[in-house]
């Protein structure tokens, strides 16, 4: 999955979800926060109802001001309070903090209410008018501490701040994950369709082969025996290109039935078997094929390993396997060795060649690739093909004592 | 950060005179902030607000001469530094005036051997308070 992707299905809608879940706490906290305020400037308006009329009380009952503000600056929320006359001249006032008293008469604006905010916290003013018994007019000016809702506030700025970092964590994980599996996804889709491919265009040159054999092999059938017969009859001086031209039909015939096996579906017919049996069948083929090589290998039986496979077809798999371990060496011993790794069994055939170059490993069981002037790139392929219809695997490497060595992976019996 | 106050010719009225704070006119009022700079002439310890420890009072000549005040800086336990008489100081702070006696300042700010102390903020809160965003202790600025 290209960057552009992975930012349009991943990151901009986790980003997206981000933003507007960020956005519904802020505008919920910011609720909270206006209901908060609204509901403690209404509880303190009351409040400070009650203490303006127990000023007036303490007036007119011939109290000085000084003693009727002390009463008041008991209450433990209140941080200062102030007397002013009706011009707005400070009769008496207290505070909690020395000499503190934020009010500016310059500056007096007619709002009644204003939140100031000091070193000790949000303090709401509030200014109440009053007024004595004998008449005269006053301003009682209070200052109350905000702290209970600049608390509540911070609770809900914590629990916001700590819900957007949950979202994060968990919408990032979430989408990890999601990630993963969409890529994991996507990758088996693309195995499958060149699996698909692949299949499709091996039905094809298979089908086109099979037609192409068919074709030559009827003429070259009825070749051979006129080449037979012509044997027969020509005089012995011509019995010898007769012979060349039969050899040169059959050298056709088998490389057309190469072919043939090359393209054709590989169907095992599996059953328990011992590797011994299957090593000691592909040795004596080779040493059909190649005597001069069959000396050269140098079989190690592991007596009791047994492999779940088809016995024709694994010979002939381990056949053409020792077949180019032997033209990858000329002079040097092949060793084959079997063993079992759980419920696995392994081959190793060990060559004792320059070995390969990476770029002959990577392709050296692609059909028709060969690096032998003689070869058709056919042998490896088929042996691949069989070792996967069983299950199995196949790899090659270069072992640190030098040459090739086949590792061949089967199902155990 | 308290060094003793030395060379103070301290007059100390702790108990004996009343609480002078909660007079009408002696509060930090904005609308009368005044900067001075003038000659301190004696360091007094006084009680200024009710329930509070004691003040340091500078009785403060102003340049030429022309007037005297009562500078309140602080309670003396925050303040504590080294302060002498016939030094010269430059004082910011809110000029009260009380009909009958010497007019004082409230100092927000206080400007000495070449520092700058702040004592309250502009709107007169004092500093030794703290309050749960103020920053504890004196703050200088233009150490040298």
């Amino acid at each position: 999955m290209n960057r552009r992707n992975v930012f349009l299905f991943f990151v901009l809608p986790f980003l997206g979800a981000f933003v507007f879940f960020s956005l519904a706490v802020f505008l919920q906290h910011r609720g909270l926060k206006a209901r908060t305020e609204s509901l403690v400037r209404g509880q303190l308006g009351a409040t400070a109802g009650i203490l303006s009329s127990a000023v007036s009380r303490f007036l007119d009952e011939g109290l000085a001001p000084e003693a009727a503000l002390e009463t008041i600056l008991a209450g433990e929320e209140i941080y200062f309070v102030a007397l002013l006359d009706a011009d707005r001249n400070i009769l008496a006032w207290n505070s909690r903090f020395e000499g503190y008293l934020p009010i500016s008469l310059a500056e007096a604006r007619d709002e009644r209410a204003a939140i100031i905010d000091s070193p000790a916290g949000k303090i709401l003013s509030e200014r109440i008018d009053l007024a004595t018994a004998d008449g005269r007019r006053c301003s009682l000016y209070l200052g109350y501490a905000l702290t209970g809702m600049e608390e509540m506030i911070a609770v809900s700025r914590r629990t916001a701040l700590l819900l957007a970092g949950l979202f994060l964590l968990v919408g990032a994980l979430f989408f990890r994950i999601l990630y993963r599996l969409q890529s994991g996804y996507l990758a088996k889709s693309r195995e499958a369709e060149a699996e698909r491919l692949e299949k499709e265009r091996f039905r094809e040159i298979s089908a086109f082969t099979s037609g192409v054999a068919h074709e030559i092999k009827n003429p070259l059938n009825s070749l051979a025996l006129v080449l037979e017969l012509l044997g027969r009859k020509a005089p012995a001086e011509a019995r010898k290109d007769v012979d060349l031209g039969k050899a040169q039909v059959r050298t056709i015939s088998r490389v057309i039935d190469r072919f043939s096996s090359a393209v054709k579906a590989v169907r095992p017919d599996i059953e328990p078997l011992e590797l011994d049996d299957v090593l000691r069948l592909a040795a004596g083929n080779l040493a059909a094929e190649a005597p001069g090589a069959s000396p050269r290998v140098n079989l190690e039986f592991v007596p009791g390993v047994r492999v779940a496979g088809d016995r024709d077809l694994l010979a002939q798999a381990l056949l053409n396997i020792l077949k180019n371990a032997v033209e990858a060496s000329p002079d040097g011993a092949i060793r084959v060795a079997g063993r079992r790794a759980g419920n696995r069994v392994e081959v190793l055939v060990r060559d004792a060649g320059p070995g390969l170059s990476p770029e002959a490993a990577a392709r050296l069981f692609e059909p028709f690739y060969t690096t032998k002037d003689k070869g058709m790139g056919i042998g490896l392929y088929l042996a691949k093909k069989i070792v996967e219809a069983h299950g199995g695997s196949i790899a090659v490497g270069r072992p640190a004592g030098g040459g090739s060595e086949f590792r061949i992976d089967l199902p155990g019996a | 950060m308290r060094p003793t106050i030395a060379a103070l010719s301290v007059v100390a009225l702790l108990a004996s005179v009343p609480a002078a704070g909660q007079t009408p006119a002696r509060f930090y009022n904005v609308d009368t902030e005044v900067r001075i700079e003038g000659t301190i002439r004696e360091i007094v310890l006084e009680p200024r607000y009710k329930g509070t420890a004691p003040f340091l009072v500078l009785r403060v000549e102003e340049r030429g001469g022309a007037r005297s005040f009562d500078v309140e800086i602080a309670p003396s336990w925050f303040f504590g530094q080294d302060v002498h008489g016939g030094e010269r100081v430059e004082i910011v702070g809110s000029l009260a005036e009380v009909p009958g006696q010497a007019p004082t300042i409230i100092a927000r700010e206080l400007r000495y051997r070449g520092e700058i102390f702040k004592l309250r903020d502009k709107r007169g809160f004092p500093n030794w308070q703290g309050g749960s965003r103020a920053k504890r202790g004196i703050r200088r600025f233009g150490s040298t």
